[in-house]
C-alpha cells in the first residue's frame, strides 16, 4: 500500500484529504505544520507528500528545501496545494523541484491524478 | 515402446517441475513473510520515534518556559518584593503577571515555593498540599539552579494527572543570593502531553502508544489507555510479567518486541525510552491487526501456488492425451497410404496404352488389362489360370520360328528383358500382330520373385509410318538434284560445315559438292569479307524471314552475287542447329542497278550543292516540286512551305499577271527568262535573274530554275541617283533657311524641296498646339482639301503616328495604309496609302510633325523616313529662330510687370507683421547678431512697465535671472550658428523685479544668402501652466499608486478567500464520490465544516467591508466600559497562537483603572494591527513590547519592536490607506492595517505616532483621551 504524507495546517482540509486517500486506497498520515511534516517524512519515509504552501514554523518551500538536504526524502515527489496561485510561486514552487503544483480550490479528480501520476 | 518411454519421461518432468514450483513457493512466502514482518516493524519503530521526539520537544518548550521566567531580572525583584510583603499592590503584579503567563501558555496552576517547601502562592484556590515526591525535586531544583522537569503526578480528588516545571527563583543578582524559592508551572497532562502521546499518524483501530515509567517493581502506565478509563498513574503490572512490552522496555530492551500486552492480547511492539528522562515509549499494535493485512497475502501466494500447480498437472495431463492422439494419427494414415497405392497401381495398370499380363512364378495367367484383352483376344476371366504360352504365342517376324516365353526367360534372368525386333504375336482369331514387349519379375517384401509383368505394344502403324518416309525422303532428293538454283543444308552446330549441296552448286560456286563437304570453313570462306558481317547475322539467327544479297568469291577468284533464302532449323532445346536454302546468281541484275543510282546521285549532288537557289516546278500547276537548300536560305521559305506554295507566290502581286504570260507549257527546252522581281518570305523584294530548263519530274511535266540574285547591284544603281538629288535639296533648304528671315517662307521652302527627294502626292507640316495638332503648312492637295485641312485638329494621343513620334522622337513609317490598323479615315487622309512622317523636335521637346502622303501602296521605305527628318531638323531651326526672337520680346514686358508686383507685396507684409507684433500678448524682442536688443513690442514695455525704447541697447541677458544666462547664451549662439529657432524655459526678471517663468523662443532672421540680419526672442509668461501641470503630475503619481495598490489588495483577499473554498470543494467532492463509504455522522460533519467555511468567507467579507467603511469615514464610534488589561492579553495570547510562539510578547502596564470608556471593536483593531505588524517585521525571537500606562487626562499604548523599521521617506505616509513601505519585501499585506489604526484613533479623538529607525526597530504610540466612565 502506498504511503501519502499530507501537510496541511488546515484541519478541516487535511482531515478530508485523508479520508479521501484511504478511500482510494493509500496509506494516508498526517503532520499540521511544515516542521512536523519533515519529522514525519524523515521517520516514516512516505511515498508522496502533498504539501500546503503558506503554513506556520515552516511553509512549503522550507519543507521542500529540508526534504531535499536529506537524500532519503529527496526522492519523495512532492505535490505543493496552495491558495496562492499567482504564476510567481508556482514557478517557484516548480523551480524547488515539486512533481505539480495544485492551486486551491482545486478538484479532486485532478489532485487524486496528480497523486496517481506522482507516486512512485 | 517408445510410446511408454516418453510417458515415462513426461511424468518425471512433470514431477520435477512440480516439485521446483514448491520450493520456489515456499521460498517466496518465507521472504514475502519477513518482508512484510520488516515493513510492520519499521512503521512502528519510526513512529515510537516521532512520539520520543514530540516528547523530547514538548519537554524542552517546558523548560524554556521556565527558563525565560526565572532569567528575567524584573520578575525575580517582583518575587523578591512579594517575598517581603505579600499584600496587595506587590501581590497583584505578580498575580497579574503569572495569570498572563498561564493564560498564554496555558498552566494548569502556578505555584510559588519557597525554599522551607512551603507553598506561598497557587493561582488556583484551592490549597492543596504538595505532593510527596515534592521535596526532593525542589531540592534537585535549587542545587541544579536550572528549571527541571517533576514526575508526572495526580492530586487527591478528581483532578487529571499533572506534570510540573520546577524552576528556581533568584533575585536580581544570581551570584550574590540564595534562591527565593521555586516556581512550578503545573500542566495538564491530559490537554498538553497526552495528545502527542495517543494521536497516531495512520488509522487504526488497536495502535496505542503506551507511556510508561518503573515504579519499584511494576511499571506504571502514565497515560489513559484506549480501551480503558481512568488508568492513568493507576494501572501497574508487576516486573514479574516479562514477556510484556512495557516490562521489557522498563527493562531496558530497545526495538520491536512481541508479547502479550496489558489486556494479555498479543501485540507487536516498538520500545524506546525517552532521552533525560524515566520515561519510555511503547508504540503497540495487535498482531492481528498488523498481520491481518498479510493474512490475505499468504492466502493469496498458498492460492496462487496451489493454482500453478494444478496448471502444471493439467498441462501435462493434456500433453500425454496429446501425445497417444497423434500415435494412432499416424498408424491411420499409413494404413490409409497403402489402401491408396494399391488401388492408384491397379488404375495405372488397366488404363495404360500398352498391354501389361501379370503371371505367377510359375507362368500362369493372373491378370490382363484390356489392350491386352483386345490384342491377345483372350477375355480375362477366360485368361486366368492359364499358362501363358496359351495366351501370348509369340513367333518371329522373319522366320516364323516360335521364340521363347519371355516369363521363362524373367524367371531364369531375374532381372528385366526386351524381345527381339520383328515379334508376332499370333492372337486367338489367328491375326499376327507386330509387337514390341518387355517383362520384368515382381518382388515381395522379402525379395522372393512371385510372378512376373510382362508389357507390349501393337507396333502395325508404327512400322507403316517408317516406310512412307522412306519413299517420301527419295523423292525430295531427286527434285533438289534437279534444280538449277543452289540448293544446301549448311549445318552450325556440332561441327559446321555443309552438310548437302546439289549438284547446281558446282555451276555457281565452281566446287563440286564433294568439295563443299570435304572443306568445313568453305561457308565461311566463300563470302565476300565485306559481307562477312551479314552471314554472321545469319549464323546468329538474324534476317531470316527475308532473302538475303550476298557476293561470293568463286573458285576461279571472280565475285559473283546470290541472293539467298534461308530457312532455321532449330533443335529441340531451341538451338539453331542448321540453316536451309536456296541461293541464286544475281550478279547480271545487280550490276545494272548499281549504274543507275551512281549516275541519279551525281545529279542531286548538283542540285543539292548548288550556291544559286534552284527549283523544279510542275509547268501545268505551277506548284514548286523540289527546292535546294539555297534557295531555302535565301527565300526565307522552309522547305515544306516551298513545296506547299506555287510560283506567283514569290512574286510581289503585281508582276503576277505578267508571270502567267511567261509560263506557257509550250516553250523552248532552255530558256533565258532575264530578270525578275522575286518576293521573300520577309516580305523584301530582290531582283532576280532566271534560268530555266523543261524536264520531267517524277512523271511530271516540269521546269528546273536557276535563279542568281542581282538585287544589291540594282540597289546600288538606285542609291547613287538619289544621293545626288538629296544634297541638292538639302543645299537649297539651308540656302533659305540662312537669307529668309519669315517662318512661313522658310517652311514653304521646306516643303518644296521635301519633293525633291522624297517623291509625294502630298506633304504638310503639323504644329502641336497642346494636346492637339494642326496642319500649318500644305502642299500638293486640292483646294477643297486644304481649306477643310486648315481648320482640321488631330488629338495627338488618339492619333498613333503622332504619338509614337512625340514619344519616341523617331520617324514613323507606314508602307501599307491599309494594312496598318491605327490609320485614320478622314477625307484628308481617306486616300493616302503610302505615309511616311518625322517629328520637328525643339530642346528635346517634339513641337510638330513633317508628313509625307503618296496615293502609291508601298511607295515609302526607310529611306525616305531617314531623308525626311533631315528636313524636319531643318524646320526646327527655322521655326526655334522664330520663336527665339518671339520669346525676348515678351520677356522684357514680363519683368517689369513683376518688379511692380514684388514692391506691393513687400509693403503689405510690412504692415501685417507690424500689427502682429504691436498686438502680440506675448514679449516679441528683435535682437541684434552681438545679442543687444534692437527693437520691442508694446507687450514689453506694458509688461515691464517702461517707456518704450528705454531698453534698446541693452544686452538681452540682462532680462533674465543670472543663473539662467548661460543657457540662453548657448542657445543664442546656436541659433546664429545653425539658423534655426529654439525654444527653452527660462525664468525672467528684470530691474523692477518683474519675475516670471517664460516659455522663450529663437528665432533667427534671415535674409536671402543665407545673410543674419537678426534674431527674434519672443517670451511667454508660463508661470500660470507650470504650476496646474505641477498639480496634475501629483494627482496622476497618487491615482497610480492607489490602483496598484488597490489590485494587490484584491488579490490578496482572493488568496484569503481561497482556502475556505478549498475545504468546501474537497468536502463537496468527497460527499459526492465516497457517498456510499461515509457513515451519517461523518457526512453531517463534513456538512458543518462546509458551513464553517461560509462563515469564515462571510467573516472575511465583512472585514473587506469594514475596511471599506473605514476608508469612507462611515464607521461609527461606540464606547462602553471596556476591561482594556483583559483585552490586551486575549489580543497577544492570540497573536501569539497564530503566529506560532515566534516572537516573546511582554506587556507591561502601570497605573491602569479596571475600566476605561473606549469602543472595543476599535480598540482591537488598534492592538491587532500594531501588534501583529510588530510581529510581521521583526526577526524570529525578536521581543515585543506592549505597554499600557494611563495618567489623569489620557490613555497611552504603546507597541515597541526591534524589526525591521520604517525607511524614512515611508514615514510621512505610514497612515495613507494602501501605503506600504519599500523595505516589506515578500511579507504579506494589504497596507490597510495602518490606515484603520489612525481612523479609529481619530474616532476616539486621540492621536498616533510613529518613531522609527531602519534596522533597529519601530515604536508607535497611541494617546486617547481618558473619557469619565458615564
Amino acid at each position: 500500500m502506498k504511503r501519502v504524507l499530507v501537510i496541511e495546517d488546515e484541519e478541516q482540509l487535511r482531515s478530508d484529504l485523508i479520508t479521501v486517500l484511504e478511500f482510494e486506497g493509500y496509506e494516508a498520515i498526517e503532520a499540521e505544520d511544515g516542521r512536523q511534516g519533515v519529522l514525519m517524512a524523515q521517520q516514516l519515509l512516505p511515498d508522496l507528500i502533498i504539501c500546503d504552501v503558506n503554513m506556520p514554523v515552516l511553509d512549503g518551500f522550507e519543507v521542500i528545501m529540508a526534504l531535499h538536504r536529506n537524500l532519503q526524502t529527496a526522492v519523495i515527489p512532492v505535490i505543493f496545494l496552495s491558495a496562492r496561485s499567482d504564476k510567481a510561486t508556482i514557478e517557484r514552487g516548480m523551480q524547488l523541484g515539486a512533481a505539480a503544483y495544485v492551486p486551491k480550490p482545486y478538484a479532486l479528480t485532478e489532485l487524486l491524478a496528480a497523486v496517481g501520476t506522482h507516486v512512485c | 515402446m517408445p510410446e511408454r518411454t516418453s510417458s515415462r519421461w513426461l511424468i518425471a518432468g512433470l514431477a520435477l517441475i512440480l516439485l521446483a514450483l514448491l520450493a520456489f513457493g515456499g521460498w517466496f512466502y518465507h521472504e514475502q513473510q519477513q518482508q512484510f514482518r520488516q515493513d510492520v516493524e519499521e512503521d512502528l519503530q519510526a513512529i515510537v520515534q516521532l512520539k520520543v521526539d514530540q516528547i523530547t520537544e514538548w519537554r524542552a518548550e517546558r523548560l524554556a518556559d521556565a527558563a525565560v521566567l526565572i532569567e528575567n531580572p524584573l520578575f525575580g525583584d517582583i518575587v523578591t518584593g512579594w517575598m517581603a510583603d505579600s499584600q496587595p499592590p506587590q501581590s497583584e503584579v505578580l498575580l497579574s503577571w503569572l495569570r498572563s503567563l498561564q493564560r498564554r501558555n496555558g498552566y494548569q496552576d502556578i505555584l510559588l515555593v519557597d525554599t522551607a517547601g512551603q507553598i506561598r502562592l497557587s493561582l488556583r484556590e484551592q490549597n492543596t498540599p504538595l505532593i510527596e515526591h515534592a521535596p526532593l525535586a525542589l531540592d534537585d531544583a535549587l542545587q541544579s539552579s536550572a528549571p527541571s522537569l517533576s514526575i508526572l503526578h495526580t492530586h487527591p480528588g478528581d483532578l487529571p494527572p499533572r506534570i510540573g516545571v520546577i524552576a528556581p527563583v533568584y533575585p536580581r543578582n544570581v551570584h550574590e543570593a540564595e534562591p527565593l524559592g521555586v516556581v512550578i508551572l503545573e500542566s495538564d497532562a491530559s490537554r498538553s502531553l497526552y495528545p502527542l502521546i495517543q494521536s497516531w499518524p495512520t488509522r487504526s483501530h488497536s495502535a496505542e502508544t503506551l507511556f510508561v515509567q518503573r515504579d519499584g517493581d511494576s511499571v506504571l502506565f502514565l497515560n489513559e489507555l484506549r480501551p480503558q478509563a481512568d488508568t492513568a498513574l493507576a494501572l501497574r503490572i508487576p516486573l514479574s510479567q516479562t514477556e510484556n512490552p512495557a516490562v521489557k522496555a522498563v527493562l531496558g530492551t530497545e526495538g520491536v518486541v512481541r508479547g502479550p500486552d496489558y489486556r494479555g492480547v498479543d501485540v507487536l511492539a516498538a520500545v524506546r525510552p525517552v532521552p533525560d528522562s524515566p520515561w519510555f515509549m511503547v508504540a503497540k499494535i495487535d498482531a492481528a491487526e498488523a498481520f491481518a493485512a498479510w493474512r490475505t497475502h499468504s492466502i493469496l501466494i498458498l492460492a496462487l501456488m496451489l493454482g500453478g500447480m494444478t496448471s502444471v498437472s493439467i498441462t501435462g495431463g493434456a500433453v500425454w492425451l496429446r501425445h497417444q492422439k497423434a500415435h494412432y494419427e499416424a498408424l491411420f494414415r499409413a494404413e490409409r497410404a497403402q489402401q491408396e497405392s494399391e488401388a492408384r497401381y491397379q488404375t495405372t495398370l488397366m488404363s495404360i496404352g500398352d498391354g501389361a499380363i501379370i503371371t505367377n512364378a510359375e507362368g500362369y495367367v493372373e491378370l490382363l488389362n484390356p489392350v491386352a484383352e483386345a490384342l491377345t483376344g483372350w477375355s480375362l476371366d477366360d485368361a486366368r489360370g492359364r499358362p501363358l504360352e496359351e495366351i501370348f504365342p509369340i513367333i518371329d517376324g522373319e522366320t516364323h520360328q516360335p521364340v521363347e516365353n519371355p516369363v521363362r526367360r524373367v524367371m531364369r534372368e531375374g532381372t528385366v528383358v526386351g524381345l527381339a525386333n520383328h515379334t508376332l504375336l499370333i492372337s486367338r482369331d489367328d491375326r499376327q500382330i507386330p509387337i514390341a514387349d518387355s517383362g520384368a519379375p515382381i518382388f515381395d517384401t522379402d525379395g522372393t520373385r512371385t510372378g512376373v509383368v510382362l508389357v507390349f505394344r501393337d507396333q502395325t502403324e508404327e512400322r507403316a509410318a517408317q516406310k512412307a518416309l522412306a519413299e517420301s525422303e527419295a523423292r525430295y532428293r531427286r527434285l533438289a538434284e534437279n534444280a538449277q538454283d543452289l540448293i544446301y543444308r549448311y549445318c552450325l552446330l556440332p561441327i559446321p560445315g555443309f552438310e548437302y549441296v546439289n549438284p547446281a552448286a558446282t555451276a555457281i560456286t565452281g566446287y563440286t559438292p564433294e568439295e563443299h563437304y570435304a572443306d568445313p570453313d568453305l561457308g565461311f570462306t566463300l563470302v565476300h569479307p565485306d559481307d562477312r558481317s551479314l552471314l554472321d547475322q545469319l549464323t546468329g539467327g538474324e534476317l531470316l524471314d527475308s532473302p538475303v544479297t550476298l557476293r561470293w568469291i568463286r573458285k576461279d577468284g571472280t565475285i559473283i552475287w546470290t541472293e539467298q533464302r534461308n530457312v532455321p532449323v532449330f533443335d529441340d532445346q531451341g538451338n539453331l542447329i542448321a540453316l536451309e536454302g536456296i541461293a541464286r546468281d544475281v550478279t547480271e541484275r545487280k550490276n545494272a542497278e548499281n549504274a543507275l543510282r551512281e549516275s541519279e546521285e551525281s545529279f542531286r549532288l548538283l542540285f543539292e550543292n548548288n550556291p544559286h537557289p534552284m527549283w523544279v516546278y510542275d509547268l501545268e500547276t505551277l506548284a514548286f516540286l523540289e527546292v535546294n537548300d539555297a534557295a531555302v536560305a535565301h527565300y526565307g521559305y522552309s522547305r515544306d512551305e516551298f513545296l506547299s506554295m506555287r510560283l506567283p507566290d514569290i512574286r510581289p502581286s503585281e508582276d503576277v499577271e505578267h508571270l502567267t504570260g511567261d509560263t506557257q507549257p509550250e516553250r523552248p527546252v532552255f530558256q533565258h527568262s532575264g530578270e525578275w522581281r522575286h518576293k521573300l518570305k520577309n516580305g523584301q523584294i530582290i531582283d532576280a535573274e532566271i534560268t530555266s530548263h523543261t524536264l520531267e519530274f517524277a512523271g511530271r511535266k516540269a521546269a528546273l530554275v536557276i535563279a542568281r540574285d542581282v538585287t544589291e547591284r540594282k540597289q546600288a544603281q538606285r542609291a547613287e541617283r538619289d544621293q545626288r538629288a538629296l544634297a541638292e535639296a538639302l543645299a537649297q533648304t539651308a540656302n533659305a533657311l540662312i537669307s529668309v528671315m519669315d517662318l512661313d517662307e522658310v517652311m514653304n521652302a521646306i516643303l518644296d524641296n521635301v519633293a525633291h527627294v522624297v517623291p509625294h502626292g502630298a506633304a504638310n507640316i503639323m504644329l502641336i498646339e497642346g494636346d492637339h495638332a494642326r496642319p500649318v503648312y500644305l502642299r500638293g492637295y486640292s483646294p477643297d482639301l486644304a481649306a477643310s485641312a486648315r481648320g482640321f485638329s488631330l488629338p495627338i494621343t488618339e492619333t498613333q503616328n503622332l504619338q509614337e513620334m512625340r514619344v519616341t522622337g523617331k520617324p514613323f513609317l507606314i508602307p501599307y495604309t491599309d494594312e496598318h490598323a491605327g490609320w485614320i479615315k478622314e477625307p484628308i487622309s481617306e486616300w493616302v496609302k503610302s505615309y511616311v512622317a518625322a517629328p520637328i523636335c525643339s530642346h528635346g521637346q517634339v513641337i510638330g510633325f513633317l508628313n509625307v502622303d503618296s496615293d502609291t501602296p508601298g511607295f515609302f521605305t526607310e529611306t525616305h523616313a531617314q531623308r525626311l527628318q533631315i528636313f524636319a531638323d531643318q524646320a526646327s531651326i527655322a521655326i526655334e529662330h522664330a520663336q527665339l526672337y518671339e520669346e525676348i520680346r515678351r520677356h522684357a514686358g514680363d519683368l517689369e510687370r513683376r518688379v511692380a508686383e514684388c514692391t506691393a507685396e513687400l509693403n503689405r507684409t510690412k504692415e501685417r507683421i507690424e500689427a502682429i507684433l504691436n498686438s502680440s500678448s506675448d514679449i516679441i524682442i528683435l535682437c541684434r547678431a552681438d545679442g543687444r536688443i534692437e527693437q520691442v513690442n508694446p507687450a514689453f514695455d506694458a509688461t515691464f512697465h517702461c517707456e518704450h525704447g528705454a531698453a534698446f541697447d541693452q544686452p538681452l541677458a540682462g532680462l533674465i535671472v543670472p543663473e539662467h544666462r548661460a543657457t540662453l547664451e548657448r542657445a543664442f549662439a546656436a541659433v546664429i550658428e545653425s539658423r534655426q529657432p529654439e525654444r527653452l524655459e527660462i525664468t525672467v526678471d528684470y530691474p523692477d523685479h518683474t519675475r516670471f517663468d517664460a516659455d522663450t523662443v529663437l528665432s533667427p532672421i534671415v535674409e536671402r544668402h543665407d545673410r543674419l540680419l537678426g534674431v527674434v526672442c519672443s517670451l511667454r509668461d508660463i508661470t500660470e501652466r507650470k504650476r496646474a501641470e505641477e498639480q496634475l503630475r501629483q494627482v496622476l503619481a497618487r491615482e497610480i499608486e492607489l490602483s496598484e495598490i488597490k489590485s494587490r489588495f484584491v488579490s490578496m483577499a482572493a488568496h484569503d478567500l481561497r482556502n475556505p473554498l478549498a475545504v468546501i470543494q474537497t468536502s463537496i467532492s468527497l460527499i459526492e464520490g465516497y457517498s456510499d463509504k461515509l457513515t451519517d455522522e461523518r457526512k453531517r460533519s463534513k456538512f458543518g465544516s462546509i458551513r464553517h467555511s461560509i462563515d469564515v468567507m462571510v467573516d472575511l467579507l465583512d472585514d473587506i467591508l469594514t475596511i471599506g467603511r473605514v476608508e469612507a469615514g462611515r464607521a461609527r464610534f461606540n464606547p462602553e466600559p471596556v476591561d482594556l488589561m483583559h483585552l490586551c492579553d486575549t489580543i497577544v495570547a492570540e497573536q501569539k497562537q497564530a503566529t506560532g510562539y515566534t516572537h516573546p510578547i511582554i506587556v507591561e502596564h502601570e497605573n491602569m483603572p479596571d475600566r476605561v470608556y473606549a469602543d472595543p471593536k476599535l480598540l482591537r483593531y488598534i492592538l491587532v494591527n500594531l501588534l501583529s505588524n510588530a510581529i510581521k517585521y521583526s526577526p524570529e525571537g525578536a521581543p515585543v513590547t506592549v505597554t499600557i500606562a494611563c495618567d489623569e487626562d489620557d490613555l497611552r499604548l504603546t507597541v515597541q519592536d526591534r524589526g525591521i523599521g520604517i525607511p524614512e521617506a515611508d514615514q510621512a505616509h505610514l497612515f495613507e490607506a494602501f501605503h506600504r513601505a519599500e523595505n516589506v519585501g515578500t511579507t504579506p499585506g494589504t497596507g490597510l492595517g495602518l490606515a484603520i489604526v489612525k481612523q479609529s484613533v481619530e474616532l476616539h479623538g486621540g492621536t498616533i505616532t510613529c518613531a522609527s529607525e531602519e534596522g533597529a526597530g519601530t515604536t508607535f504610540t497611541v494617546v486617547l483621551p481618558r473619557g469619565p466612565i458615564p
